[in-house]
């Protein structure tokens, strides 16, 4: 669970840009790429980021 | 930073990660009271604490400021510290998994940035200070607290031999002018400075890494065969056979963003 206080000052790593949130990642539309929320962390590394693509 | 160093970092820290909460080191002194007191000066809203390896800054923060990030490269000890600051009861920390050279933080976000014992495992400084820089509103205070380099070059060579011996994710201590130089490029300017000594005892110093008992031993040869002058440089003290401590000089600078 991230909360709204740090959901307003977390952007993407790699593009500074807005992201989605989702119960177990986090997403970067600019950039197409998931970060995952391990054990109520976000892990905001780029290389452990996924492919993303709209409407999955 | 690369994937190769930030690998190293992790093997180090996610191995050690309930040392470095126990380890009175970090767990204060002289050191954390003097960043405190800037800390206070500043009166953050938001704080962010990088590095927090066993989260006992971010926890002080936390007395201090409304909210704190406690962020770190290394799961298991970013987990670590979550368990250690909430089992101290504070509620207003929130944690962050990342690179330091890659915040995932909105420019200006922070009223106030600490980094304590760490940056000398960064890769590289000047990256993570523009980052720093990036976060912090106008006038955010950027708080470091880091191990000195020393002046004498072959003092400087003999504590990196024995730092990187102990923890291969050690990459080096700064002079003061150093830092200054960092700071400046990263425009953050020096509003104050100190040095604290930190007494290191040498059980517990070598003992959080996990050192094999032949690298300890190896290492102990090394600081014995030493010239005398780079062992006095850190106060070494010999009892018999035996390193009972050494003492770093520690450096802690208040910066504000222009």
């Amino acid at each position: 669970m991230i909360d709204d206080e740090l959901k307003a000052i977390l952007v993407c790593p790699a593009c500074k840009g807005d992201l989605l949130f989702e119960e177990t990642r986090i997403i970067c539309p600019a950039c197409r790429k998931a970060y995952p929320i391990r054990d109520g962390i976000p892990v905001m590394l780029i290389n452990e980021a996924t492919a993303w693509s709209p409407g999955r | 930073m690369s994937d190769a160093h930030a690998r190293r970092v992790q093997a180090q820290f996610g191995a050690s990660a309930a040392a470095y909460v126990a380890s009175t080191g970090h767990a204060g002194g002289d050191d954390l009271e003097r960043l405190l007191a800037w800390v206070r000066a500043c009166r953050p809203g938001r704080a962010l604490d990088v590095a927090t390896g066993g989260g006992h800054t971010a926890l002080a923060l936390a007395g201090v400021a409304r909210e704190v990030v406690a962020f770190d490269l290394t799961e298991p000890m970013l987990r670590a510290a979550r368990e250690f600051i909430r089992s101290r009861g504070s509620t207003n920390v929130a944690f962050v998994l990342g690179d330091v050279e890659a915040l995932p933080f909105r420019d200006g976000a922070f009223d106030a940035v600490t980094c304590r014992i760490a940056a000398h495992h960064f890769a590289n400084v000047a990256a993570a200070l523009r980052q720093a820089h990036r976060v912090l509103r106008p006038g955010g205070s950027f708080l470091i607290q880091d191990i000195l380099g020393h002046d004498d070059p072959a003092a400087n060579a003999f504590i990196t031999e024995v730092e990187r011996r102990r923890d291969p994710s050690h990459v080096r201590a700064y002079r003061a002018s150093e830092w200054k130089a960092f700071l400046r490029a990263a425009g953050l300017t020096v509003i104050d400075e100190g040095v604290v000594r930190k007494v290191r005892p040498w059980e517990e110093w070598t003992g959080r890494t996990r050192m094999t008992l032949e690298a300890r031993e190896a290492l102990e040869a090394f600081v014995r065969q030493a010239p005398e002058r780079c062992r006095a440089a850190f106060d070494f003290e010999l009892a018999g056979d035996r390193i009972a401590a050494f003492t770093d000089r520690m450096i802690l600078l208040r910066a504000d963003r222009d």
